[in-house]
């Protein structure tokens, strides 16, 4: 047996799962051949095999040498340290099925192997071939692909952790493109968040891309997310900044009154009037709502000589001809103009307040100033989606959840990068709440979540789950992380500072990512909210190379460390980093046009202001010969 | 849009050029797609002809014609 050349060493140490070694004095450290395939022995991170009669024990290299040496280990040392503790993580049959676990442990001078190929092939390719999927391979053994478990994958939810250039977006690429693939999974359904509009190039051949003042040359579509289908939480806060308990009852009010004259006007199925609630998804007019408000706040009444306390008219400033100067337009968001109180002076002539304000009129302003806004036309003004004054809308939601989750494409993605930031944690938090409510309700159709799951993609997710957060974002996803595996919602978080997000957001990720982190505090979260206790393995975090990730958790039976396979070169991210010199000389001509060294362009930064001003970065040539000004 | 393929070049793995807008497009090995705006149609007959690609690219088209990334 001591022939055997996967033969390393003999336990000599059991305490718990963590099994200290010592190698046999014959093995040689470094490379090691068994059936013509170089192995490295005593690497950290690598996997040792203990049979024990009819099962194989796996293990991973935690420490090798001196530190990994017992204590009271005071006899000279022949060889040096060699010495090497291993944490058990499952066992398997011979050549059978491997499981996580374990149900015996190694004892005294039982043999320990390094594992070989095959071995491996054994522990990764186990299970039922349809539940795997191939991301890449192991960063040991090129030849051997990593399978990740794709149910356990998506519905258990996943991270995705790693500094900026440790190859995040690449790898998000890579999975998507793996997950999505035609051949083997032609239903599938993703949804990408994509805050830096770095994915469309990435995916662009099996995606559809939704983005503010999309170019629809390229295939982009217009977004659109109508304000009449948030919740009425959501929407106010969007629209009107803070309500108190009182300004918000009176308000909800007036929502549920247009909502229900709109469903009167134009019914939907399922819908009864007396069920409309401020959080009904039914179209209403905000313009309306935004004038009847500005009514109530603003206007003043003249009363009518000798009439009762209610005989008023509206109090207009008045033309030379004694019409009405501006009697003010809802679709425009143009005020009325009315006179200013008066008080004293003769009984014709006075002015008097009207009588049911609320005390809003700063988050009237507001409201009004957004709804001009074009950036926010999206939302408030929303294409076929805009209510008109009675509340009829063209199209319905279906055309929109149709057109988010259910193209033909298996992946869609919301380009945010046209949002404003201040909005963009309540904006994703309505479209989460928008998507969860409709799968939630649709469990039970081919279109729910249950029949075909959804896998949701949040990109920068530090940047809306942070700890202190309570914006809509972070309640709608700890929803979600805690209730969507049961409707077949999975989420893939992408973050670069794990220790910004919620703990027990991260903690409901099964599966876990982790690329090359180097700050210690991210890392201390990554180590403790990974379900597997192997801290060995964590430290290596900081010299991972790049598009290298440790994949721990649910979907992989043994961590396991992966090179991800990345797309094609013309079809990664947006987010490479610039070459600041681009190689090539002369002769043989530049691999890119720019970089510091090569001469320079001629300049003209009219293009530039342009695109700024437009908040597009596709530029459109216009041709010199046609543009006068360029003569000069 | 005609694309030619340039196996031997080292740096480009294809151009093309648009007669109609007279724009010429040029794929590095990298990846990054170019377009060279305004270029007349006797410099890319030229560059078909050039011997080195890159070359052309660096002195004919580089520094005298506007591009963007695609």
């Amino acid at each position: 047996m001591r022939r055997d050349p996967t033969f390393i060493g003999t336990v000599q140490d059991v305490h718990g799962a963590t099994v200290t070694v010592e190698l046999s004095n014959e093995t040689i450290t470094g490379l090691g051949f068994v059936h013509g395939e170089g192995y490295r022995i005593g690497q950290v991170g690598s996997f040792v095999r203990i049979p024990l009669g009819f099962v194989d024990l796996y293990g991973v290299v935690s420490q090798v040498g001196a530190g990994a040496a017992p204590a009271a280990d005071a006899e000279l040392k022949l060889y040096g340290n060699r010495w090497i503790t291993v944490q058990m993580v499952g066992e398997g049959q011979h050549g059978g099925r491997f499981e996580r676990g374990i149900s015996q442990h190694p004892t005294i001078d039982d043999a320990v192997h390094i594992v070989t190929e095959t071995d491996l092939r054994a522990i990764y390719g186990s299970g039922d071939p349809h539940d795997f999927v191939s991301v890449g391979h192991l960063a040991s053994a090129e030849s051997i692909p990593a399978f990740v478990n794709i149910n356990k994958l998506i519905t258990r939810h996943s991270a995705v952790v790693g500094t900026t250039g440790a190859g995040k977006s690449t790898t998000v690429a890579g999975l998507l493109s793996a997950l999505s693939d035609p051949a083997r999974y032609p239903s599938a359904r993703i949804l990408v968040f994509d805050i830096h509009g770095e994915y469309s190039k990435a995916l662009a051949d099996r995606a559809a891309v939704f983005r503010i003042e999309a170019s629809p040359h390229k295939g982009q579509k217009e977004f659109h997310i109508p304000f009449w289908a948030l919740s009425f939480k959501a929407l106010s806060t969007l629209a009107f900044g803070n309500l108190n308990d009182a300004q918000a009852a009176a308000v909800s009010d007036l929502v549920v009154q247009f909502k229900r004259d709109g469903l009167e006007r134009q019914p939907r199925d399922g819908m009864e009037l007396s069920r409309v609630t401020a959080d009904s998804p039914i179209p209403f007019s905000i313009h309306k709502l935004w004038f009847e408000l500005h009514r109530r706040e603003h206007h003043t009444l003249i009363p009518l000589p000798g009439g009762a306390a209610d005989e008023v008219e509206h109090a207009y400033v008045l033309k030379a001809d004694s019409a009405p100067l501006q009697l003010g337009d809802a679709m425009t968001v143009t005020p009325p103009l009315y006179r200013n109180i008066k008080t004293t002076g003769p009984a014709p002539e006075r002015v008097q307040q009207g009588r049911d304000f609320i005390g809003i009129r700063q988050q009237l302003a507001g409201l009004a100033s957004r709804l001009r806004d074009p950036r926010l036309a999206f939302m408030f003004n929303p294409g076929e989606w805009l209510p008109d004054l009675d509340g009829v809308v063209e199209k319905d939601l279906d055309n929109l959840l149709q057109q988010w989750i259910g193209s033909p494409e298996p992946i869609t993605i919301l380009d945010l990068s046209g949002v404003p930031t201040t909005i963009l944690n309540e904006l994703i938090g309505a479209l989460l709440h928008i998507l969860y409510d409709a799968i939630f309700w649709a469990r039970n159709l081919p279109e729910g979540g249950r029949e075909r799951p959804l896998l949701l993609v949040l990109e920068e997710a530090h940047a809306y789950l942070s700890k202190d957060d309570s914006g809509t974002a972070a309640r709608a996803v700890r929803r979600i992380a805690k209730e969507g595996r049961k409707y077949g919602v999975g989420m893939m978080i992408v973050s670069q500072r794990p220790s910004e997000i919620d703990a027990t957001i991260l903690s409901q990720c099964g599966t876990m990512f982790a690329m090359r982190l180097t700050n210690d505090i991210d890392r201390g979260h990554i180590t403790s909210a990974a379900s597997d206790n192997l801290k060995g393995l964590f430290e290596m975090l900081p010299i991972l190379r790049v598009g290298e990730a440790i994949i721990v958790g649910e979907a992989v039976s043994l961590p396991v460390r992966t090179l991800i396979s990345p797309p094609p070169l013309n079809r990664r991210p947006d987010s490479a980093d610039p070459l600041v010199v681009v190689s090539g000389d002369a002769s043989e001509g530049y691999a890119g046009p720019g970089g510091w060294g090569q001469q320079r362009d001629p300049v003209d930064y009219r293009p530039m202001v342009r695109q700024w001003r437009k908040q597009s970065p596709h530029y459109e040539h216009q041709s010199k010969v046609d543009d006068p000004v360029n003569e000069n | 849009m005609e694309w030619i393929s340039t196996p031997d070049s080292s740096n480009l793995s294809c151009f093309g050029y648009e007669t109609n807008t007279s724009v010429l497009r040029v794929e590095f090995k990298n990846g990054g797609i170019y377009e060279y705006y305004d270029v007349p149609v006797h410099v890319f007959e030229a560059m078909k002809n050039a011997t080195s690609k890159g070359q052309f690219l660096a002195y004919q088209i580089k520094g005298i014609f506007r591009y963007a990334r695609v």
